[in-house]
Parts: C-alpha cells; structure tokens; sequence
C-alpha cells in the first residue's frame, strides 16, 4: 500500500509535465489572440504589446521561458488582468473557490450517501419515489436555473438572504445551495444504484443468512461497497467543484477562480489558461490518488499489485 | 451592503426594507455597478467603457466631461487655439493637485503623453491621440519621444502641436488617454505606482482598494480643485460580468447602479419608472458586406439585402430598446451640422421596399425558387444570434439562404482583422469622441484591421481626404455627409441598429444626466436628502 | 435503516420474478428471453419504455405534423404566451390591424370585429387613390386571409376592406423570435435524443472497454491508463472546443464524438473501480486459475457484472450531454438556427426565466419526462440483466 502510493506519486510529476507541455502547444493552435477585441488595434500598437509580452518570439522559446520562470514558482503576467501576475490573480479567488466547492461537497456527499441508502433500503416504496422523483429533478435542472430562483425566492421575495457578494456567512449559503443540488442529485442516483448491487452480492446475503443485525451488514458490509462507485465519481468531481463554476460565481457576482476556465480560453489569455490546468491537473492527481487509497480502505479485497 | 430599499411595493417588502433600514447608519457609500474588472488601473493600458468609468473618477484631464458630457474645462481652466488651427495652448489651474498635495503641472501632463506614445509602455489607444505632431511614428518607435508634439512652456502652461488641424481634438483628449499622470510615483515606483496605497491621482477620487472580481474602492480626493462640490464620500465599483446578476441586486437593494441590462428584462423594468433609462449611445450595430467577394462585390445585391431589413420589427421585437438605423454615423454625433444624408429607400414603405429588393435580386437572376447560399457570421450572444435568425427570415424572401458561422469573440474579431475568408459578417463600433469621422473612417481603404468590408472606393478616400484639411465645421460636415452618402448607395457596412445605452439608477441618486456618450462623472451626483 | 419493516428481504429483491420463472429460467432459457421477460414485469419500467417511444415517434414525426413548421416566424406574436385558445385574441385585433394600416400609409377609420372576420374603413394619407396593393399588408400580419378591398366609388381615397380572421393555436406560446414553442420544443427532442444517444454510446464504448482493461490488468499498466485519464481530465475543454470549430466546421456527427469523447472519462473511472473490486471475486479468480483468456474474462464476467453501475451512470450522463450541448451551441459548435436542441432551448428559456417563465417551464418538462421515464427503464434493465438475480 505505501509502495504503491509512493509509486502513484512519482507518477504525478511527468503526468504533470506533459498536461502543461501539451495544454502550451494545444492553445496556440487557437485562432486569435489576447489581443483581439470588438475594436481592434492599430497594426502598429499590436505589435508593440505583442512585444511587451515576448509573444513576437519562436513558440519554443516562449516554452523554455515559461518553464524556467514555472519552476521559480512564476506563472507568467496575465494579459487580462495586467497590474497582475497570474498566480496572484489565482491566490486571491482560489481560497473563495475552495471553501464554496469544499463547503458544497461536503453537504453534497452527506445528504446524497443517506437519501440514496435509504431509497435502495425501501426500494420501489413511497419514500424511494420520492427521493428518486427529487433526484431526477436535480439532474435536469441546471445551476443556472436553481440559482436564480433561489434568488428571487429568498433575496428579492422573502429579503432574508443577500442576493450577491461575498464575505459575511449568509453570502455563502444561496451558492453552496445551488451549487451542491445537482451533486446532491447525481450522489443519490449513483450511491441508491450501488447499494441495491451491493445488497444483492454474495457475502452480505451470507451475512444475512448467519442472522446477523440489519443495521450491522448494512452499516458495516453493503455501505463501505456501495460507496465505491460515488468515490470514483468524486475524485475529479471534488477537483471540477473546488476550482469553482462559472455560473455561480456570475449570478452571485463572487470573485472565484470557476470563470477563468471559461473566460481564458475565450480571451485567449494564455498565461491564465495554463495557471488553471496546473490547478485542476494538480487537483485531479491528488484527489484521484486518495480515492485509490481510500478503495483498499473501504473493501480490503481491493489490491494493487 | 444594505440600502433602503424603495422598490418593492409589496407588503412583505416594506416589512424587508424596515429591516434593512437598521444597518444604514454609516456613511453613505454609493455602489456603482460596472461592466467588469478594468484590464489594468494604469489608463496607458485601458480600453473599454468600463475602465472608463473609472479613470473619468479618478484623473481629471486637461479638458474633462460635464453633468451631461458636454466638453468642460478640466485642469486647464482655459486655451488658446491658433489661427492655423495647429497649436493648443493650454492654461492650467493654479489650485490643481494630486491626491498627496503636489500641484498638477504642464511636466505631468508632457510625461504622460510621452510615455503614451512609448512603443515600451504597449498602450492600446495610443491611436487615439495620433493627432499630435509626430505620434504616430514616435509610436512606432522611428522618432525618439522628445520629438512628440507636447512641451511644457512653464509649470502651468502646455503647448500642444498637432499633425494637421483637428477640429475635435479637444474630444479626443476627453478619453482616458488624455489624462495625466504623477510623473514622480510613476517613475519611482515602477510596475507598482498602480496599486492602491502608490497610486497618485487628480481627479474628484482616489484609489482606496481594489479586490478584483468584487469591487474597486475610492474615497473622494480632498486636494481635488472642485471638492467643495463633490458630494459622494466613497464609491464602491462592484464588477458584474452578467447583467441580469446586477439587476437582482439592484432590486435587491445591493446596488445603485446597473450600467447595462439585458435586453429581455427592458419590459419589466419598466415598472421602475424613471429608474430606468433607455437612452440612444454613440454607436453604431452594423452587418460588413465582404465587397471583395464574388457575390456581393455587386453593389445592387448589397443595396437589396440593405432594402430587405425591416430595421422597425427588429427594434420593436426581437432586440427592444435598440433604434432602427437609417445611417452609418449614429444620431446626436457632435460637428455633423445637418446629420447624415437621407436615404430614399427608408422613406418608402415596407413593403416597397420588399418589392424593390426582390426585383433587383431577380434582375441578377436570383429568386426564392433559385437561391443562393451566403455564410453569415457572427459572436457567440443571445441578441446577434436573435437578431441573425430574423434577418436570415427576411433575407430568405430575396433568395438568400443563410448558413451561420459562429465563434467566439476573440476568434471573430481575429478572423474580421485578418481578412479571412467572410461574406456577411457581425460588427459594431462604439465612438471614441463624438465626432463623424471616427465612424467613417473605419472604411478608409488603407484602414487596415477595421474596414471588414474591404471597400475600396478612391472617391470616398478623396472625399474622407478633403475633409480632414476643412476647418471650417459646417463646410467640414458637409464634406463628410457626401462621404456618407456613398456608403449609403455602395452598402459595404449595412447599418441594423444605433446603440441605446442601458442604465438602472436608483431613485436614491440624484444628478444623473442620461447622455448620448454614456458618461456620469460620479462628482456629479449626490444622495438625496433623507427625510 | 432504523425500521425493520422497510429493510428488505431476498425474497422482496426478486419480488417481481415468480418463482415458477426463475424454474424455467434455470431449466435453460436463453439470457436475452429471460431478461425480456423481466422487463415486462416491470410495470414502472414498461410504462417508461412507452414514454420514452411516444416521445422518439413524437420527435421523428411530430415537427410534420404540427400546423406550425418549427423556424415559421409570426411577427405580430413574438413572445406569445400559451393558450388553448385560438390567437389572435379579440383585443390584438384593432391594434395589430392599425399598425398593419399604418405601414401601408393609411389610416384606419374604423373597425367592426366579428367572430370570424373584420371590416375596416380606410383613408389614403396621401390625397391619392387607394393602391389596391395595400390588402399585402392584412396578409402579411400572419393574421388574416381572403382580404378584399372595395374602393368608396363616391371617394376612391377611401374605402372599405374585409378579411376572414385566422385562428392560430399557441399551446405552449411562441418564443422570441415568434416561433411556435411546440413544434420547436418536438424539433429539439429529435436533436437532442440523438445527442444524447451517440454522445452516450460513444462514452459508453470507450468507457466501459478502458475503464475494466486497466482495472483488470491493474499494476503499473492501469496507473499510466488512469493518468492518461486524469491528463485528458485536466486539459482545457473549451480549447478542445474551439479547436473543433475552428478544424472541423460546424459539423453535427462531431458534437456526438467530441462530447462521447470527454464523458467517457468518468464512466472509465467508475468501471475501472469496479473491476478491481469484482476481480477478487472467486467467480473470477476461478476463471484465471482455469486459464481462461483475459479478453474472455473481462467480457463474460466483469462486464456483465459492471451492468448495474454502468446503467445507473448512463442516466446521469445523458442529461449531462443534452445540456453541455447548449454550451457547445453557444461556442458555435452544435445545432444552429433555426434547428434547435432542448439544451438551448432550455439555456435561453433560462434568460427568460423572469419574465416569459413558460419559454423555461415547457422544455425542462420535456426535459424532466424524458429523464424520468429513462430512470425507470434504466432501472428496470438493470433488474432484468443482473447476473446476480438469475
């Protein structure tokens, strides 16, 4: 176990190197530049910014330059955000992002993991409509649609909660709200589905035969199997939600990391766009490797050779 | 973040607004909702209305914008112009200071124009101020900066020497790119003279804090020559990237300004009243016609298109509160005596019209029963994309089969700057400074970047020539209509729409003066007096 | 968990089979006949199955069917709100009329409104005869046919003129563009179930093979498969998108690969887990020790056991890809107007949310129904194919 988490982590490093490598040369290919706006500039002013961000030189030099200054801990100037280097545009809304996602995963997976246990205890009854009725609803209605009318419900209607901003506690609870239901949704469906299945399987059958408590096989046996899909599904899961989205930092207005993964690629703000691949590939590995962990902690059966 | 809120008429409202009203003890701060973060604070490097805003707030140039954006004198209190029309002697006022007490003076301004042009300093618009004797090639980096038309004569007197008489100059120097800087803390201080604690401005505010994605913070500047009229003590710029998210905090009373709307909320709005205002902006919402290609290089066939667009149906229902444009250069421009040449087909009617389109299609062989494909393209948006399907509607009747091209902005505006392979392709332009030729010269032939149409017309080019040499305004004007007036019968840019601006105010504000250029100095305004 | 009563038994789990077929099943009926025969069973997952084919028939069918052809623009009802009854309403008669007037440059004197027909009395603007062209302007509103102009033969200036009124249903209104939300809502579930079906079979395919390879195989060669996973994870997505618009054009058969090729990842995810957890089972280790053939393995006893899982995550997937499509419409990348897909429909009913909320209401339904019924039936398959229960 420890010589195969030691092993996943000297993985990390060239995964690393070639998502940042290859993320450098795919975005080039794009049409377009930081610099083309609906005015667009003078020939001769383009060539001076282009200049003053080094974009006039061989793409493989800008390459060799943007990893020497990367191993220093650079992660370049932003062409959106001028007066700022990349990183510390991304050290003031990463933490903002993770306390909303992290916030926001931790209510998803509570709630999810025992609606989802309980429609597959009573599977086909009225409470297991009723939370799969909830679920499919969760699914199909976006962020963009719970959002705003949690808004006009408890903003703008009833006056009890802020409609935008962030800062005070009551600032939070409308976006991890939205941003938790469809996560909600997705954890019951899967964690209802794989708790059937494990229901069904040999042994907790056994156990069931030898007499053994309820409460006991599902708590101890059929619960720690029957997390292993929505473990699965979390581990790039929790990554996507801690790097924030880019509609519930807009229609809470909040000053998260979630919109430059949008609004970079279409500004071609290239020093952005890689600032957030290192986030989210860092994320990913991390988060990806805990989940394999946690596979042999939940069913010891489970083993990397 | 609370402020008393007047707009909900509900029972249950007035109960939440009794509620709010115990945090607003504190000094008054004026939320002032924006388009966005600016890109940078250093206005070398600004470019959008948004970033406008700001510095409007924080410098005060030599000539600056009144309550209802008229040109008023800023830190020049006077000027002289000479009889060539070629030098601008400008009278600084004695009482103009920076935010840390040093008087504003001519080096200032001379510095900030000089580093301008710096091809090191990578400013956006430096074109803007082009007008200046020996701008653009010390921009380019052939001239060394001294050689830039801008001295100072003594401590309060600039001369400023231009290329060729300008008769809006003093319009340009209202942008952004006209206002000083502190030549000490910028130089000193390098990359860093723009963060909040460094940054030395003169304008009414000056810069507190600045949180990006949730607000940029000023306090009014007590060295600022006017202060005794300026009644705000704090402005909170708050960025909102989606406008409908500024409209639910403005009803939410979370802020007092929205600075643009979407357009599919305009109808309820209205219950605000005066609240919200719909006035026409300086610009312009335009189709580009490829005059190179090998369908619509036949002016006629531009002409019907042009015919076909029933500008009134779009205005009225699938883009609300826009205005029906029957000219390139927008309403309300300023030294346009006379205003743009009138157009036959807008006086006919409708269906006339129609009928004139369909029959000069025919003429070239081109029906409904034997169309043509044209690609059509355009950003990605809610509205271009409405506005494309109804036009794409009514072109259909001439024959004309549309197939989209969509792509994000930056990929459009590269592709249009390129000259890549278009047909019908989306555009709009915003004025600079009022005046008609910053819209007409955007088909210039040699304007290269902006003349998407690729209309090449010497007689046009002739006519844009001879304007420029003109002084006089009226004779001038009249120069630039006859410049228009081809653009009307050769159609190279199709005018759809003139801009409205969109702005919610709330009626806690007063002193807001809707203008044609979008402009509201916060130094304007005030709080109503609480009874 | 806490009551006795609701915690289930073996016996309730295979409730719907009877005993007797199980009998027959284990006497040697053929998987496929088995599995049908559970399906039928299943009362929720049959009444599904109906749905889901109504709503298919509906989508392949209906936008012929409809009165209304789905890019029709009516321009005197852009954003008509739905009705069961006809349009035009009797009060947007006179206006719709007058303004009809007025763009023919005449002015309407009066109007008589009957049930099924007006009669206007018109003046030239102009002192100059009536042109009997003008009736195009009644025609052209969409809202009237068989318009006969009689000019006053006292005053050729005026005169009078009739038309039959036509009766248009909106049931579910017109959108903002005055196009009828019906038929577009019937076009965008042609688009989108077949979105949602290649995009997921595309996932499906490449999920399920990669995702029990690696986990079976394990070792050194399912840590390079999972971070070629996490590589493919991490890269930008909305490059990839616009690299495709900008490579491949605006193609649809594209959207269905670019978008299968990025769900495909989570499926590999979730499949892989479940391998190495299935691979411990004796069944399997059996097989091994027998010496049968990995590929025979992973294909007669993994997979069938990952069914379960697989088809709880396909639910959730096509959901996901019907409204990411929306996304990728907006970048220019999926359907264009006036085609039109319940993704985007839903997307810009979202903007309207506050103030025509039926142009959001009507497609998230549909949005919801489909959903539902795929649950059921998803549910029900699982049931039906699970190994485990035979």
């Amino acid at each position: 176990m420890l010589n195969y988490a030691i092993k996943r982590i000297f993985t990390i490093i060239p995964t690393l190197f070639a998502i940042i490598t290859l993320t450098f040369f795919l975005m080039r290919i794009a049409p377009g530049g930081p610099f083309d706006e609906e005015r667009p500039l003078a020939p001769s002013v383009l060539e001076n910014i282009r200049a003053s961000y080094g974009l006039d030189k061989p793409l493989i030099e800008q390459y060799f330059t943007y990893m020497g200054n990367l191993l220093q801990g650079d992660l370049g100037p932003s062409f959106v955000y001028r007066d700022k280097r990349v990183h510390e545009v991304l050290a003031e809304g990463l933490p903002i992002s993770m306390t909303l996602g992290g916030t926001a995963l931790l209510l998803a997976l509570i709630i999810g993991v025992t609606l989802g246990s309980i429609a597959a205890l009573n599977q086909n009854k009225k409470t297991d409509v009723a939370i799969v009725t909830f679920a499919t609803f969760g699914i199909t209605t976006p962020n963009y649609v719970v959002a705003p009318i949690l808004t006009l419900i408890f903003a703008l209607t009833f006056s009890i909660l802020p409609a935008t901003g962030w800062g005070t506690p009551k600032q939070m609870i409308l976006p991890v709200l939205s941003l938790a239901l469809p996560q909600i949704a997705i954890i019951t469906r899967l964690m209802r589905g794989s708790m059937l299945e494990a229901l069904k399987s040999d042994h907790i059958r056994t156990a069931r035969a030898y007499g053994l408590p309820m409460r006991q096989v599902v708590g101890k046996h059929a619960m720690r199997s029957a997390l292993l899909p929505v473990l699965s599904y979390l581990g790039p899961a929790a990554a996507a939600l801690m790097t924030g989205s880019i509609v519930i930092e807009q229609i809470f207005n909040l000053p998260g990391i979630g919109r430059y993964f949008v609004t970079s690629a279409l500004n071609r703000d290239y020093t952005m766009v890689m600032g957030t691949v290192i986030i989210v590939a860092t994320l990913v590995l991390t988060f990806n490797l805990i989940v394999d962990l946690l596979y042999s902690v939940l069913d010891p059966r489970v083993r990397y050779d | 973040m609370k402020l008393k809120s007047v707009t909900f008429r509900s029972v249950l409202a007035a109960f939440a607004s009794v509620c709010l009203f115990a945090s607003t003890a504190s000094a008054q701060i004026f939320y002032r909702g924006n388009d966005g973060d600016p890109e940078t604070l250093d206005h070398h490097g600004t470019s959008t209305v948004a970033e406008s805003r700001l510095m409007d707030d924080l410098y005060s140039g030599l000539v600056d914008f009144g309550p209802t954006a008229k040109v008023v004198p800023g830190t020049a209190e006077r000027w002289d112009i000479s009889e060539d029309g070629l030098v601008y002697t400008f009278y600084l006022r004695e009482d103009a200071r920076w935010s840390n007490g040093d008087p504003v003076t001519a080096h200032d301004f001379v510095f900030a124009y000089r580093r301008l042009m710096d091809p090191n300093t990578a400013a956006k618009y430096a074109t803007i101020l082009y007008s200046m004797k020996n701008a653009q090639p010390v921009n380019m980096g052939e001239m060394p900066l001294e050689e830039l038309g801008v001295s100072a004569i003594d401590d309060r007197t600039l001369e400023v020497t231009l290329e060729q008489a300008t008769p809006y100059f003093l319009d340009q120097l209202t942008h952004q790119t006209g206002k000083p800087l502190h030549q000490a803390s910028v130089e000193a201080l390098g990359d860093e003279w723009v963060k909040p604690g460094n940054m030395v401005t003169n304008g009414a505010y000056m810069l507190e804090s600045y949180t990006l994605n949730s607000s940029i913070v000023m306090k009014k500047n007590p060295y600022f020559y006017d202060a005794d009229q300026v009644a705000i003590e704090e402005i909170h710029y708050i960025p909102f990237e989606d406008r409908s998210t500024c409209v639910r905090a403005w009803e939410a009373g979370e802020v007092h300004i929205c600075s643009d709307l979407p357009a599919q909320d305009l109808e309820r709005l209205e219950v605000y009243e005066d609240s919200l205002r719909i006035v026409p902006y300086l610009g312009t919402y335009y189709y580009a016609l490829n005059t190179t290609d090998p369908v619509l290089a036949d002016p006629e066939i531009r002409l019907a298109m042009s015919m076909m667009i029933d500008r009134e149906f779009l205005a009225e229902e699938i883009w609300p509160g826009m205005i029906p444009a029957t000219s390139l250069v927008p309403v309300g421009i300023n030294n346009y005596e006379g205003g743009s040449p009138e157009v036959d087909y807008f006086n006919m009617s409708m269906l006339d019209r129609e009928d004139e389109a369909i029959a000069i299609m025919a003429r070239k062989g081109i029906s409904k029963e034997n169309p043509i494909t044209v690609e059509l393209m355009y950003n990605s948006g809610e509205n271009h994309k409405n506005t494309a399907t109804a036009i794409a509607d009514m072109w259909s009747e001439l024959g004309i089969n549309i197939t989209y091209k969509i792509r994000d902005a930056a990929a459009h505006y590269a592709h249009l700057r390129d000259l890549g392979k278009v047909q019908v392709a989306r555009a709009g332009w915003i004025g600079d400074f009022s005046d008609p030729y910053n819209f007409l010269f955007l088909l210039e032939r040699d304007n290269t970047g902006f003349n998407y149409a690729r209309y090449d017309n010497p007689e046009f080019d002739a006519l844009m020539d001879k304007a420029a040499e003109e002084l006089d305004l009226v004779e001038r004007a009249k120069i630039l209509r006859d410049a228009e007036a081809l653009i009307m019968r050769d159609t190279p840019f199709l005018s759809i729409f003139y801009y409205s601006s969109f702005t919610l105010v709330s009626p806690d504000i007063e002193g807001w003066e809707s203008n044609v250029m979008n402009k509201n100095l916060t130094r304007f305004l005030s709080f109503k007096p609480t009874t | 968990m806490t009551s006795p009563s609701l915690t289930p038994t073996a016996a309730d789990l295979d409730a719907n089979i009877p005993d007797n077929e199980v009998a027959e099943a284990t006497k040697g009926r053929s998987l496929l006949d088995t599995a049908i025969l559970r399906l039928k069973r299943n009362k929720a997952a049959m009444v599904s199955l109906w749905v889901v084919i109504g709503m298919t028939l509906a989508a392949l069918f209906g936008p012929m069917l409809s009165p209304h052809p789905y890019d029709e623009v009516y321009n005197n009802f852009v954003g008509a709100k739905p009705s069961m009854s006809a349009y035009p309403k009797t009060d947007q008669i006179e206006p719709i009329t007058e303004r009809a007037m007025a763009r023919a440059r005449v002015n309407m004197e009066a109007i008589e409104i009957g049930d099924d027909s007006v009669q206007i009395s018109i003046v030239n603007q102009k002192a100059e005869p009536l042109d009997p062209r003008i009736t195009r302007y009644m025609v052209r509103t969409d809202v009237y046919e068989n318009v006969v102009l009689t000019p006053s033969p006292a005053d050729p200036t005026r005169g009078i003129m009739t038309a039959d009124i036509k009766n248009l249903r909106f049931l579910m209104g017109t959108d903002q563009n005055g196009r009828d939300l019906f038929t577009r809502i019937l076009i965008s579930l042609r688009i989108s179930l077949m979105i949602g079906a290649l995009a997921t079979g595309v996932a499906l395919m490449i999920g399920v093979t990669y995702g029990a390879v690696s986990g079976f195989i394990g070792g050194t060669v399912d840590n390079w498969m999972m971070r070629l996973v996490d590589l493919l994870y991490s890269l930008p997505f909305v490059f990839f998108v616009i690299l495709l618009v900008v490579f491949f054009g605006n193609n649809i058969v594209l959207i269905f690969i670019a978008v299968g090729c990025i769900q495909w990842l989570d499926m590999a995810r979730i499949v892989r887990g479940q391998t190495l957890q299935l691979k411990q089972n004796e069944f399997v280790q059996a097989s091994q020790a027998l010496g049968v053939e990995r590929g025979d393995i992973i294909r007669r006893h993994i997979i069938p056991n990952l069914a379960g899982t697989v088809v709880v995550y396909m639910t959730l997937l096509i959901p996901r890809v019907i409204l990411l499509e929306s996304f990728l419409s907006f970048l220019g990348l999926g359907v264009q107007e006036p085609l039109t897909s319940l993704g985007v429909l839903i997307a810009e009913g979202a903007r309207y949310m506050r103030n025509d909320p039926y142009l959001l209401i009507f497609p998230a339904l549909t949005m919801s129904l489909l959903l539902f019924a795929l649950n059921f039936l998803g549910d029900g398959l699982r049931d039906a194919l699970d190994p485990k229960d035979r």
